[in-house]
């Protein structure tokens, strides 16, 4: 139980808070952990008809932003004794984020709720929610704010 | 830690020839930023806000009033800088750059690549370590634990390793935390409490709890070191509450299916929730 477990991180840095809380409920485990940053699906940039950035390209350069954000927490992660990786993903959070966990048998997911509901905040509380309703494995949900540190 | 994970890579780079008031102008629009002080394209010191202030017009009143402009407008970073500066490697240790940095008695290391300058560690940024970390081996893991015991538990009696009661006992012996058990009776439908006659309503609570706080010491009987904890009323109050009381940091939760009262938790719960 607890020997893999999946954190799904989005763009905004109070995501992150739920690794204080994998930390210390995995601290007395030898516990896997897999960083998971989902990338929503990309969109051209077209100005007066002219194509200015493509879709793969906006997914290659928001795919390297969270690679390299993910790997620096990852590192830290390391350094307490925690086996971690990092994936990112591209589509619907939610399908993105269960098959992650499905694929590499997470025996649990954790992630943080937004406190509020954001256009461009891919884990508001609604993601959060069909998460926990349709995942098979057990969920840690922590709030962004407005809730214990850990 | 390597100084690669916590250096910033944004630090901006003047010449030494560059007039001090432009310094300061560009150390204002970042505050705890630091300049590069290059001369022929080669290291040659660094710019802090504290270097600017002290080589600046006097903070006192009386002497700076006194204290030629001309003169101040003429310094250049050249005669503010820290010439020398500690100079590390992507790969070197946040320990070393801090014994480097206290035994200079500076606040800024460089980080280089070769010849290149590739970013600067203020002494801010291991203190901000050094922070995470004391914060971390002060409160390494978890010391109280609440779960919610459905009516179904009760009735099954059995603790699965997959239902809640089974993964918080266990989290509970992992960290060697205090578990507390909660079991929220419901009120009597309204049918029901319309048949009892008046002054049997009492009793028939106190039963109910005494039936509840029983099946539940048969439930954890073989956990050991459990706290049991029977209320009333409304399932979601109650469970908020025993977590406030208690001072849970961590609510482990069934019945994802019916995902109400997990959404409800997640939303208000003062520690967060594990849904099972």
């Amino acid at each position: 139980m607890f020997r893999r477990v999946l954190v799904a991180l989005d763009r905004e840095p109070a995501a992150e808070r739920i690794l204080s809380w994998v930390r210390r409920l995995l601290s007395p485990l030898r516990a896997e952990v897999r960083l998971v940053a989902v990338i929503p699906t990309g969109r051209a940039v077209v100005v007066d008809g002219r194509a200015i950035a493509y879709a793969d390209q906006r997914e290659d350069a928001e795919r390297r932003a969270a690679e390299f954000r993910l790997a620096v927490l990852a590192a830290r992660l390391r350094e307490d004794g925690l086996s971690a990786s990092v994936e990112t993903r591209v589509g619907d959070p939610v399908d993105a984020v269960l098959a992650g966990a499905l694929e590499w048998r997470a025996d649990a997911i954790a992630l943080a709720a937004a406190a509020a509901r954001g256009g461009w905040r891919w884990l508001a509380r609604d993601v959060t929610e069909e998460i926990v309703r349709r995942s098979p494995v057990p969920v840690l949900v922590a709030r962004r704010s407005g809730q214990r540190v850990a | 830690m390597q100084v690669k994970m916590l250096m910033r890579n944004s630090c901006g780079v003047i010449d030494v020839s560059e007039p001090l008031a432009a310094a300061r102008l560009r150390l204002a629009s970042d505050p705890g930023a630091c300049l590069v002080a290059v001369e022929d394209g080669r290291l040659a010191g660094v710019l802090t806000d504290a270097d600017v202030r002290a080589a600046g017009a006097s903070s006192v009143a009386p002497i700076s009033d006194y204290e030629w402009p001309q003169l101040t407008a003429r310094l250049t970073v050249a005669h503010a800088m820290r010439r020398n500066p500690v100079v590390v490697g992507t790969g070197a240790a946040a320990t070393t750059v801090a014994r480097a940095l206290r035994a200079r008695g500076e606040r800024v290391a460089v980080v280089m690549e070769g010849v290149d300058v590739v970013g600067v560690v203020h002494a801010r940024d291991l203190l901000g370590v050094l922070a995470d970390r004391l914060h971390r081996d002060g409160r390494g893991t978890l010391a109280r634990l609440l779960v919610a015991a459905s009516p179904r538990a009760l009735a099954r009696g059995d603790v699965g390793l997959r239902t809640p009661l089974g993964v918080a006992s266990a989290l509970a012996r992992w960290h060697v935390a205090t578990l507390t058990v909660v079991h929220v009776m419901r009120g009597l439908s309204r049918r029901v409490a319309q048949g009892v006659p008046a002054g049997v309503e009492g009793d028939l609570h106190r039963w109910r709890r005494s039936q509840a706080r029983a099946a539940l010491s048969r439930l954890v009987a073989d956990l050991g070191g459990v706290r049991i904890e029977v209320r009333a009323g409304d399932l979601a109050q109650a469970l908020l509450d025993s977590a406030l009381e208690t001072g849970a940091e961590l609510l482990v939760l069934g019945g994802r299916a019916d995902a109400r009262l997990v959404r409800t938790m997640i939303r208000r719960a003062p520690c967060p929730v594990l849904a099972v």
